[in-house]
């Protein structure tokens, strides 16, 4: 059993503890010479696992974020297992920025729940929220969708934050976070997030009037990407860049080259073509440890550039930048529903 | 009609700053060293700058590109506050710096100058991009900005934009007449007037604060607010740069600049949009203002002050006048406290209550809002006695936003004492910015060269803005110039010269101490 009151309690122990002389429980060098702790909270960040993953790298990538995003973390840890199993700890994420002598610590509770008792969560979680600031539900497992429960964990939330590169086909990806997007609940994907250096680089390198000119008459897109169907991050980029065009007055037709391959690209290259001649292109050459070499060609000219696979905290801290909606992400997720 | 680009994702994508070359004027300086190179490195170190950036740097001391490196270096390691140097960022950031010897001014410079900025194009592609950055003598502005007029440097395929460091003239005619030589070479949006207090987040959270709330907003007014302090305390003296400042003093180095440009912030209108002329046009509207003082009414509203040898904590102190460089008779104020009034349906009868000097108990720059106690007292009159309603005590309610150093805000307000009885205490309610956010403020220059490389002015000063605040000062400065000071009047180390407080009290006011 876990009582809300008895983690609300552990809370406030916990920071009369941090505040002693003897410093923050998990700092470093603090003890002694402590300066006081700062506690800082921005928002609530509920985070649901499968606990059978990477807790530290859970750990690593919360305590990154909280110094740019303080906040009381919540994780949920999905036991996969018949025995009904709740129970809970808290502690302290505690650091000392670069040239200050206080700590700043942020609370981290940790629940762990079997798949059975996951309904019983969410009113466990709702006292433990913090009041008048946001709360932000990182669902890591895609399987936690499916749960009973889950439902009330996404209604506390005002943004939901999935990958569905841990949902097991496209179709039930897409469904799920478009059933998810609701006018007060915003949706991300990080998987979506991944795909912005990319865009960004087919921004910059049509970036001139002429080219820009040309986009008008753009009359057909091909997407190249792996796998017996299009994969979510093909249908993404095939979506935008469908959604983007329109902007300019032009409707091409889509064409999918779709291959298997063994490295971890869901998505290997694109072509716009127009009629007078115009082509874009750009296209994977090869996989380089954590990135990708890619070719972007325009009308004859080649520019190369390496694009790096972004860590899971770059892409949360991406989320967590965007407080409102994202109206570019939420025309895309419509539209790639559809496209195949 | 120019296209948009349909793929731009402002939301994700980052703000890319265009190729570009800036040329430092007064490489070989303290600014340069201290402040400028520092902040270009730090941004740099943030992946900020786009790879292919120059920096040139001027000045008359030959030295090679390489012995500029090195020398920026070292003052990068000395100066950059809150980082250390990565030998890795350091060397790509090293390539894109140069430098060349020239005397500003004799022509050839400029000359010289324009050949170097195309080789540089060449070898980096800047794009014919440029960037002048101002850190001379003040009385070398119109000379460089002439030069680069008459060597065709002030227009260009690429953009062109000058960055003038303070201060704009020594007075209002002097200020439009660097305007209008400016003016002859570069057009207003391109001139940047760099006032380093406008830079400083806390100064910039004044608009978050204000326009990005509902709750002060409605209190922010003659109704609500009794008075406002705003102090620019210094705990060190002139620092061996008396010569340079007797001839400014604390009315001109602080006031006429920093202090009025905050002060604008504080009082100015809600602008419609953050663009930046609309912001520019409010802190400009408010300047216009302030009431400019008859020459019978810069005794009672202006104080000036200079310190006097003083023993701090065991170490003696000299006075201002046994400064190196500064002449023995000095008149130069380094302390000035000024009441200014704004004549507007908002602010009309709140005193402004502004103050700066050297050699003050410590550093700090904050902004107290006073605000006007309750109509009626229900705890009684502050005498602490049960017959006079429990103890209560008569402390104001204030608003502090706090620029330096421990940038925050607080507001106080009174709470009961934990306990039997009514006794009441006042409380501070502190938002302090390391806390909330964790992460590092950029410093003030990062911020204003960031903007002026992107092409964003808003916390720069515009003309009309400069020659507001000389127009408020001048009657003080032509007033004080005919005075004979009985300086010095106030020690080293103390809160400035009792003419100050005398000042405040005539208003039923006293200077906060922070």
């Amino acid at each position: 059993m876990i009582n809300p009151e008895k983690i609300l309690k552990e809370l406030a122990d916990l920071w009369i503890e941090t505040a002693a002389p003897s410093g923050p429980p998990s700092g470093s060098n603090a003890a002694g010479e402590s300066s006081g702790v700062l506690r800082a909270c921005a928002m609530t960040m509920l985070v649901i696992a499968d606990e059978s993953e990477d807790p530290l790298g859970i750990g690593e990538t919360l305590a990154q974020l909280m110094k740019q995003h303080p906040s009381r973390a919540i994780v949920i840890r999905l036991r996969n297992s018949p025995e009904p199993w709740l129970e809970s700890r808290v502690f302290a994420q505690c650091w000392k920025p670069f040239g200050s002598r206080q700590h700043i610590c942020c609370e981290q509770i940790e629940i762990t729940s079997s798949d059975s008792r996951l309904p019983d969560v969410p009113a466990v979680v709702l006292p433990l929220v913090v009041a008048d600031l946001p709360v932000i539900l990182w669902c890591r497992s895609g399987r936690a969708t499916e749960l009973d429960g889950f439902r009330e964990l996404e209604a506390l939330a005002q943004k939901v934050i999935f990958d569905s590169a841990s949902f097991p086909d496209a179709d039930k990806a897409l469904s799920k976070l478009l059933d998810a997007s609701l006018p007060t609940t915003r949706v991300a994907d990080l998987a979506w997030g991944r795909l912005t250096r990319s865009r960004e680089l087919i921004a910059q390198t049509v970036n001139s009037q002429d080219l820009l000119e040309s986009l008008r008459r753009v009359d057909e897109v091909r997407v190249r990407a792996r796998g017996p169907q299009p994969n979510v991050p093909a249908r993404y980029f095939a979506a935008w860049l469908a959604d983007r065009l329109a902007l300019v007055g032009s409707f091409p037709k889509l064409e999918w080259d779709l291959e298997e391959w063994d490295e971890h690209l869901s998505l290997k290259g694109v072509t716009l073509k127009g009629p007078d001649g115009f082509r874009f292109s750009a296209e994977v050459k090869e996989t380089v440890g954590n990135g990708a070499v890619v070719d972007l060609k325009v009308d004859g000219r080649v520019n190369r550039v390496v694009l790096l696979r972004p860590s899971e905290y770059e892409l949360l801290l991406q989320e967590l930048s965007i407080p409102g909606r994202d109206a570019i992400y939420e025309a895309a997720l419509r539209r790639a529903a559809t496209v195949t | 009609m120019p296209l948009d680009n349909p793929f731009q994702d402002p939301l994700r994508f980052e703000r890319k700053l265009p190729e570009c070359a800036v040329v430092i004027f007064g490489a070989n300086g303290d600014l340069t060293k201290r402040k400028l190179l520092p902040a270009l490195y730090r941004l740099a170190h943030e992946r900020r700058l786009p790879p292919g950036i120059a920096i040139l740097g001027i000045s008359r001391t030959p030295m090679s590109d390489d012995e500029f490196r090195a020398k920026m270096r070292e003052s990068v390691e000395k100066f950059i506050e809150d980082s250390d140097v990565d030998p890795a960022i350091w060397s790509a950031f090293a390539q894109g710096l140069f430098y060349m010897a020239g005397d500003v001014g004799d022509p050839q410079c400029y000359r010289d100058l324009a050949a170097r900025l195309q080789k540089i194009d060449a070898e980096r592609h800047t794009c014919c991009n440029a960037l002048f950055y101002l850190s001379t003598q003040p009385s070398q502005y119109a000379t460089v900005v002439r030069g680069l007029g008459e060597a065709g440097l002030s227009k260009g395929p690429g953009w062109r934009r000058v960055i003038i460091e303070k201060p704009f003239g020594h007075d209002l005619a002097s200020a439009r007449q660097l305007s209008d030589e400016v003016h002859e070479h570069f057009d207003e949006h391109a001139v940047y007037r760099i006032d380093h207090y406008l830079g400083k987040e806390t100064v910039q959270n004044i608009l978050a604060f204000r326009f990005g709330n509902g709750i002060f907003e409605p209190l922010w007014d003659r109704r609500y607010i009794d008075h406002i302090q705003i102090t620019g305390a210094e705990s060190i003296g002139v620092e061996g740069r008396g010569a340079y400042y007797q001839e400014a003093g604390a009315l001109r180095d602080m006031i006429q600049n920093h202090l009025l440009q905050v002060m604008a912030t504080i009082a100015m209108e809600p602008p419609s949009t953050f663009l930046p002329n609309t912001v520019r046009d409010e802190r400009a509207k408010l300047l216009r203002s302030i009431r400019t003082m008859k020459p019978d009414e810069v005794k009672d509203n202006a104080v000036a002050g200079q310190y006097g040898p003083a023993r701090i904590g065991g170490q003696e102190m000299p006075g201002f006048r046994q400064e190196k460089g500064v002449a023995p008779e000095s008149q130069t104020d380094t302390y000035a406290a000024v009441t200014f009034f704004v004549d507007n349906w908002r602010w009309a009868g709140v005193p402004f209550y502004i103050r700066s000097g050297k050699h003050l108990p410590k550093r700090v720059s904050e902004i107290a809002i006073e605000f006007k106690a309750a109509p009626h007292r229900v705890f009684g009159d502050g005498s602490g006695s049960r017959e006079n309603g429990g103890g209560a005590t008569a402390a104001p309610n204030l608003l502090i936003l706090r620029i330096q150093p421990e940038e925050g805000i607080s507001l106080k307000f009174v709470s009961k004492r934990p306990g039997a009885g009514m006794t009441l205490r006042p409380v501070s309610m502190d938002f302090n910015y390391g806390s909330s956010f964790g992460e590092r403020s950029p410093s003030a220059y990062e911020t204003l060269l960031l903007d002026a490389l992107i092409g964003d002015p808003t916390l720069y000063s515009r003309q009309d803005m400069v020659e507001a605040s000389w127009a408020v000062v001048e009657p003080i400065m032509q007033a004080w110039s005919k005075v004979k000071h009985d300086f010095p009047n106030y020690a080293a180390g103390s809160w400035g010269p009792k003419a100050s407080d005398e000042m405040l009290a005539r208003h039923g006011h006293e200077w906060r101490k922070p």
